[in-house]
């Protein structure tokens, strides 16, 4: 393919003259260019995005509260913020266990869960291949907030699809369960919708990387005895380090971020405060409670959470190879 | 990934033992699979059956009396409605449809008018700090939207931009240029550096360059890039749950309005879920391939 457009042009270019020189045009301006077609996205992005997270940081060593958004005054109070956050056990027992270990079963789920739905998918013939592949891909483009719903209905304590089938089955008693009272009932029904969400992207992408390593290398492997397993870790693993790192990194992102998923699960919006993680708390602390600066600084400490997670990874991506 | 791994994928020779049928699948264990990779068949249907059903349950539940909806044992066979739909249509849904359609169809020009000319100095004019660009780039993929809602708010308020569609535009352009940047340029890194030196030796101005030779090579991965950036504005909630009201309000904030006010009717919420789901299903749906090639370009690379 890359054949046909590329003779095209160049048949015409190698006909016509030089390159013409550029006279006046000194190598600065040849520079900024690159640099003036930058300029527009980072100028959005700094807008948006850097700039809130910087009066973020600034409300953070504030005590902001309702009295403050209407004054328009402020009090610095240095890093008193942090010192009530991190001594307050709520974030130990609850918000950080359930961030961080949900985080850790759910991308530990979707990429699992994704790398073998492509190792089968790789399997398949071309028809059954796109057929598995669109009902997949349904599952990730439904938004967030219709796939929590569904979840919520399917679990529901009085209809729900699993409590009848858990009582027809003899498993549960007629009363039923409710699943989101319970901190661990409740991050399992998140971790599951969050799986299901999350492991399309996983498996078209291990698919893509799948596809391109030479099968010269299985035969190989094959021929010397070694099984589905082995050949998956010294064949399939290493030659695809950079595609399990990019799906682990972003998985690692979105799932420390859940909101919607947690927010409008029953008791999920702040009636019970054992489900909260670090964002919703962050968000409830502003927003419910009017805490303007101890949400800020939780919020704080999550970006760096993420920022940490995020350095290491990169660190790990990029240790030997060169970013192209 | 590396240009050995695409080279390979691309431009490797047939090796003489092989068949092209075996090679086009590049599928290593395909030949000795019998029984087994039956069973595999077999398997994989019932994978994606597990995860296309809840999907499915929400669509069935749609076209369900509320009656229906909650019988014990559930019921798969029923007289199909359309009582639902009309209720949803019927109330005022439609201009939630509205403000999702211009913030997804806007933010997503948007990103591409601001994305495209980035993408293309990170990697056909690159700047001498590409890597650092990049890392920026995709560092704000850390950020938390919890940490900038409050200033944001805030400045919303002071500027009057509360509850307006165009408060929307703007952040979805700026919450989906980092992911796109990233996605286009690996696009551009496909393109053959060939066609821009032989433009460039003709003396194409820049403009020229990106317009009548990189953009119809491009346009496979800028379709991918756009649909992407459209599924997530689409599907958007916490800014629009936090920067709009009764007027500039998305369909996954009638959504949640839909739960609290009308309660527990499960029939009428599955069928206004199925039709917030459906226009973005459908994109997807049409145009996976480029999707698919698009997420997985914009990780892999």
């Amino acid at each position: 393919m890359s054949g046909t457009v590329l003779t095209r042009p160049a048949a015409s270019a190698a006909g016509s003259a030089p390159p013409p020189r550029r006279r006046t045009l000194p190598r600065l301006r040849k520079q900024a260019r690159p640099w003036l077609l930058l300029a527009p996205a980072l100028l959005v992005i700094g807008t948006l995005l850097v700039y809130p997270l910087g009066r973020v940081v600034w409300l953070s060593v504030q005590d902001y509260g309702l009295r403050n958004v209407v004054s328009g005054e402020s009090d610095y109070i240095g890093a008193d913020n942090y010192v009530r956050l991190l001594s307050e056990p709520y974030l130990w027992q609850i918000a950080l266990p359930n961030t961080v270990v949900f985080a850790a079963a759910a991308v530990g789920g979707t990429v699992v869960f994704g790398t073998l739905v492509a190792l089968l998918l790789r399997t398949l013939g071309p028809v059954v291949r796109t057929i598995v592949i669109s009902c997949i891909m349904v599952a990730w483009a439904m938004p967030a907030v219709t796939g929590t719903y569904v979840w919520i209905w399917i679990f529901d304590v009085d209809r729900g699809i699993v409590r009848q089938a858990l009582v027809a089955l003899g498993l549960i008693g007629a009363d039923g369960v409710n699943w989101f009272t319970e901190r661990l009932t409740f991050y399992a029904i998140v971790t599951l919708n969050i799986v299901h969400h999350g492991f399309p992207f996983v498996a078209v992408t291990v698919l893509a990387g799948l596809l391109t390593v030479p099968r010269e290398l299985y035969e190989a492997a094959m021929l010397d005895g070694a099984g589905a397993w082995q050949r998956f870790r010294h064949v399939t693993l290493p030659t695809l380090r950079p595609v399990f790192a990019v799906v682990t990194i972003l998985s690692t992102i979105w799932d420390f971020k859940v909101f919607a998923q947690v927010y409008l699960m029953p008791g999920g919006s702040g009636s019970n405060m054992e489900v909260l993680n670090l964002g919703v708390w962050s968000y409830i602390r502003s927003f419910g409670r009017q805490e303007y600066g101890l949400g800020s600084a939780i919020a704080v400490m999550l970006t760096l959470m993420l920022l940490a997670i995020t350095i290491v990874y990169l660190r790990a991506l990029f240790r030997d190879e060169e970013l192209r | 990934m590396t240009a050995t791994a695409d080279h390979a994928k691309t431009a490797r020779p047939v090796p003489p033992t092989t068949t092209g049928a075996a090679r086009k699948g590049g599928r290593p264990g395909r030949r000795k699979s019998g029984p087994g990779g039956r069973a595999l068949t077999v398997f994989t249907w019932a994978v994606a059956l597990v995860f296309i059903s809840p999907v499915l349950w929400m669509v069935l539940t749609a076209f369900k009396q509320e009656g229906d909806a909650y019988t014990d044992p559930p019921k798969v066979l029923f007289t199909p409605t359309l009582e639902q739909f009309g209720a949803v249509l019927g109330g005022d849904f439609l201009p939630y449809v509205g403000n999702s359609a211009i913030a997804t169809l806007f933010s997503t020009a948007l990103v591409l008018l601001l994305g495209v000319p980035a993408a293309y100095a990170l990697s056909i004019a690159p700047v001498r700090r590409t890597k650092d660009v990049l890392f920026f780039f995709i560092s704000t993929k850390m950020l938390p939207v919890v940490a900038v809602i409050v200033p944001l708010y805030v400045a919303a308020g002071r500027i009057r931009m509360l509850d307006n569609i165009w408060t929307l535009v703007l952040l979805y352009t700026a919450m989906n240029l980092p992911i796109a940047v990233w996605m286009l340029r690996s696009f551009f890194l496909e393109v053959p550096t060939g066609i821009i030196e032989a433009a460039r030796l003709e003396g194409a101005s820049l403009s020229r360059v990106l317009w009548s030779v990189m953009l119809p090579v491009m346009a496979p991965g800028i379709a991918a890039t756009a649909l992407i950036c459209m599924i997530f504005s689409w599907n958007e909630f916490f800014f629009a749950l936090n920067l709009t009201a009764a007027k500039a309000a998305t369909v996954p904030v009638f959504m949640t309005g839909f739960i609290t006010s009308e309660g527990l009717y499960w029939a009428q919420l599955s069928a206004a879920a199925t039709v917030v789901s459906l226009p973005i299903v459908i994109v997807g749906w049409v145009a996976q391939r480029q999707l698919v090639r698009g997420l997985s370009m914009g990780a892999v690379k």
